[in-house]
């Protein structure tokens, strides 16, 4: 019995030196690799999280902007291209609201600008002047230009901007797409199902992260062809 | 024991970090699954709100069509009004439309454009209720309702039960007016604005219908009773011998001297004297109608007052059959039951006191009929271009020449199959004493004896004069010695039928100054007939002069329209002179007309607005044989007589405080035909359904806004 138990400690002992250390280089590998690995899971997982918080974020701001882009016109007796809806290029300023000198958009429909104005009279009598409200978009956001008194004619230079996107995180603006129907036959329908609209407007960007398009339109009924 | 600790201290190491590592872990998937779900729930709430989005869109389209059926006739329109009129929202059954809730509102009446109305559509749609992903989107739609429209009249061939003579715009008649019937025969007059008659002299009159006051201040009728004075303002009738069916009206009633009634309703008060009635009425303001004017009053007959009483006033020798009613007080002074007693049911005071029963009346609860409601008129688009394609002859003026076009002549070509004519027009150089004057020919021309060249005469000049019988619109600078006909065509000709017989539409504003004539005249302007000339000069509708012409006539002569001495068979107008004899029904009935007038501008579609409406007047100040249709205002002089139905139409904007539709003293309706005539000339027109079918409506999305 005494030679059995002899025999067997010193080998345990030596084994159990050089196979802590190696056991311990392989557990310190291993711990390695998974924190490597979870450190990689953590970061994508934050990107896609943020990638897919901008897009909806985007997405909302153009679902907001599409709602603004239906008062447009509301309530006039005979809504005008041009004169009630305005596409043209401007600079805003957003911290003072200017915005002066919007030049129309030249040439042939369509027209790609950064800042739409229109007018609508939201009681639709006629009495009181029209309001006037606006979207624009630049490398420092995405604008609502809150409704604002105006006058029947000409657009107002000084706007309350309200930010429907903030964060363009190196992505180019968004681009207002606006597209003129001259006849009945190439009438636009709201979401295809109402109306006959003279003006169809298409807010268009890009994904983040992956960079694939992001389109949405809407077809403005208020504007019958002109 | 070292031993053992050692053993434990790694252990717990092992425990700790094992712990402190799961934890770590749980953090980072409930973090993660937090953030996928937040993601989760964005992304499904846009898909809901776009789905809500649609739901409300389509949902505005199947409105449409329901409101485009609601206006496809005046029937399904009437009774979709009354049903959304009488509340500010009426919420709309949306059938299997899950999801989607709407209300309808009806805007107010436009007077400038009474043929449209607005009605306001609020639509909620839901998408995915009851989770946390719900959506709702509430859309406001504005609907532009075109009204179906109908045209005035029956067509000849029709039944004429509900001939009418309609006026809006008031009706102004200073002196004695008097309408002839055959017995048997009635009419409606209905009038939009105020109605005042000094004298009115009638018989068979069916209903007097006025969106403002009636006020009647003398004359009488005969033996047939009115069966309805319904006005949306006073009814004020003095020293008229008449007797009423009903009187309805949304103020005051007083009734002074001679009128009998047997249901008489006031929302306010009703001021009796004399005349025997059966049950009377009066709402005294109380009831939830009130006792409203939509138009301000004319002025009160005279001797007449404005109430100084609540109720109801019965004085000097009135007989009462049934009883008399009221939510005010009640002064039965002077009245007395035609046989037994009559009642009394009131909510106030009789003399002063509580209601006693005596003699003469009994005591009873006052059962009210329902408040009266106001009168409503139905829209009626009229524009003479509507009838241009039905003209014999189309006049127009280029400055230089006058230019006609011709159409259904027997024997003359259509002027569009003309290749070789100038621009589509035959030149006309109604010019003095030369020979070529009153022909239409081809080109310019003086010698109307090459009939290939001249293929027609159609006017008839004075054998002394050869003086020219169409005169065009002459131009500003000349305009000083023509006076106020200067911008019109004027037509001065010769007894007995001064333009060839057919139907004549002239571009413009037209004065009849001298000549008899047998035509359908049709101008996109004002009609005067003046007083120039003999008295005998007047008009004759196509079917009133027949196919031979009529004579003795208050000693007036017309020619015939087919058979006459005077034109030349090629000029007939074929619609009417027919192989099988003499059509009247032709164009529906348009030959019962002797002067129809107004217009809208071209290219207008189903009416226009007042402002833009163009002329429409039509002033006569002698004999006209034939109905009258004036898309504005009509005015008729002393001793007026009108051998057909009047209609003015109050499209244009000229209405004022003293300018509306007028007859001067002596002015005489003749509704009464002449047995040779009563087969072929109905007085009531044509125009009717036969010849412009009533236009459906329509309906179109105006206006849309989420809210």
């Amino acid at each position: 019995m005494q030679d059995a138990i002899d025999t067997s400690h010193p080998h345990q002992r030596g084994i159990s030196l050089i196979s802590l250390l190696i056991g311990m280089l392989l557990a310190m590998l291993a711990l390695l690799a998974m924190l490597m690995l979870f450190r990689t899971v953590v970061h994508n997982s934050a990107e896609a999280g943020r990638d897919s918080r901008q897009n909806g974020d985007r997405s909302l701001a153009l679902l907001m902007a599409h709602q603004h882009l239906h008062d447009a016109g509301y309530g006039l007796p005979a809504a005008t291209f041009a004169t009630d809806l305005q596409p043209c290029n401007a600079t805003l300023d957003p911290d003072t609201g200017a915005l002066p000198d919007c030049t129309a958009a030249a040439g042939a429909s369509p027209w790609t600008v950064n800042t739409l104005l229109w007018r609508f009279d939201s009681d639709r009598d006629g009495t009181q002047p029209p309001v006037c409200a606006g979207l624009h978009s630049s490398e420092q956001g995405f604008y609502y230009l809150m409704p604002v008194s105006c006058e029947t004619s000409g657009w107002p230079t000084s706007w309350q901007p309200q930010w429907l996107l903030s964060d363009i995180d190196g992505q180019a603006p968004l681009e207002l797409k606006v597209e003129k129907h001259a006849t009945a036959a190439g009438a636009c329908q709201a979401l295809g199902a109402a109306g006959s609209g003279g003006v169809s407007v298409t807010l268009r960007g890009q994904h983040t992260g992956s960079g694939t398009a992001l389109e949405s339109s809407t077809c403005l009924v208020n504007f019958p062809p002109q | 024991m070292k031993g053992t600790h050692h053993r434990k201290q790694r252990g717990i190491t092992t425990l700790l970090t094992l712990i402190l590592i799961g934890l770590a872990l749980t953090v980072a998937v409930m973090g993660a699954t937090r953030q996928l779900r937040s993601q989760q729930e964005q992304s499904i709430a846009l898909h809901s709100q776009t789905i809500a989005q649609a739901r409300a869109w389509t949902a505005a389209e199947v409105l449409r069509e329901y409101l485009h059926q609601q206006v496809l006739d005046t029937a399904s329109w009437d009774a979709f009004r009354n049903a959304i009129a009488s509340e500010s929202s009426v919420a709309v059954d949306m059938g299997n439309f899950d999801g989607v809730t709407a209300s309808l509102s009806l805007g107010p009446e436009d007077p400038a454009n009474p043929s449209y109305r607005l009605v306001t559509a609020q639509i909620v749609a839901k998408a995915v209720e009851d989770t946390r992903a719900e959506s709702t989107s509430t859309l406001e739609a504005v609907y532009h309702l075109n009204l179906p429209v109908v045209t005035g009249g029956n067509g000849s061939d029709g039944e004429p039960d509900t001939r009418a003579i309609n006026f809006k715009d008031g009706l102004n008649v200073g002196g004695n007016i008097g309408f002839i019937t055959l017995p048997g025969q009635s009419y409606d007059i209905n009038v939009e604005g105020n109605v005042y008659i000094g004298s009115l002299s009638v018989d068979g009159i069916g209903a007097i219908r006025s969106t403002g006051s009636v006020h009647i201040c003398g004359g009488g009728s005969g033996q047939q009773p009115i069966s309805l004075i319904h006005a949306s303002c006073d009814v004020d009738i003095r020293s008229f011998t008449v007797s009423v069916d009903t009187i309805k009206a949304t103020r005051n009633v007083s009734l002074y001297n001679h009128v009998s009634t047997n249901l008489l309703v006031a929302n306010g008060t009703a001021d009796i004297v004399s005349g025997t009635h059966n049950n009377i009425y009066a709402h005294d303001g109380k009831s939830e109608a009130g006792a409203t004017c939509v138009e301000t009053p004319p002025n009160n007959c005279p001797g007449s007052s404005s109430p100084s009483f609540t109720g109801i006033r019965t004085f000097w020798g009135t007989k009462v059959n049934g009883g008399l009613y009221s939510k005010g007080n009640i002064d039965p002074t002077g009245s007395s039951a035609n046989s037994g007693k009559f009642s009394i049911g009131t909510e106030g005071l009789v003399n002063g006191q509580a209601c006693t029963p005596n003699s003469n009346y009994e005591c009873v609860a006052p059962q009210m009929e329902a408040p009266v409601p106001p009168v409503t008129v139905e829209p009626e688009v009229f524009d003479v271009n509507t009838l241009r394609n039905m003209a014999n002859y189309i006049f127009s003026y280029d400055g230089n020449n006058i230019r006609v076009k011709v159409k259904g002549l027997e024997d003359i070509p259509d002027t569009p199959e003309q290749g070789e004519l100038s621009d589509g027009y035959y030149l006309m150089y109604d010019i003095k004493n030369v020979p070529s004057n009153g022909w239409i020919c081809k080109k310019q021309t003086f010698y109307a004896n090459n009939k290939e060249e001249c293929p027609a005469k159609i006017t008839w000049y004075t054998a002394s004069g050869n003086q020219p019988v169409i005169h065009p619109p002459a131009t500003s600078s000349s305009c000083s010695s023509s006076g106020a006909f200067c911008h019109n065509w004027r037509l001065s000709g010769n007894s007995p039928s001064s333009i060839a017989p057919g139907i004549a539409f002239f571009e413009g504003s037209l004065t009849l100054n001298l000549g008899r004539f047998t035509n359908t005249f049709i101008a996109t302007g004002d009609i005067h007939v003046t007083t120039g000339g003999s008295w005998t000069n007047t008009v004759f509708a196509l079917n009133y002069a027949g196919p031979d012409g009529i004579t003795k006539v208050s000693g007036m002569t017309a020619i015939g329209v087919c058979d006459n001495n005077h034109y030349s068979t090629v000029t007939r107008p074929k619609d009417f002179c027919t192989d099988k004899g003499y059509n009247h029904k032709a164009h529906n009935g348009i030959g019962n007309y002797a002067l129809l007038a107004g217009s809208c501008p071209e290219g207008s579609q189903n009416g226009c607005s007042k402002e833009s409406y163009i002329g429409g007047k039509i002033t006569t100040e002698k004999h006209v044989f034939g109905a009258i249709k004036a898309g504005d205002l009509f005015e008729g002089g002393q001793d007026t007589h009108i051998y057909g139905y009047v209609s003015s139409l109050g499209q244009g904007s000229r209405r004022t405080t003293l300018t509306t539709n007028k007859m001067g003293n002596t002015t005489r309706i003749y509704l009464d035909v002449p047995t040779e005539r009563q087969d072929i000339y109905d007085p009531s027109g044509g125009l009717g359904a036969d010849s412009s079918p009533p236009q459906p409506g329509s309906a179109v999305l105006r206006w849309t806004r989420y809210l």
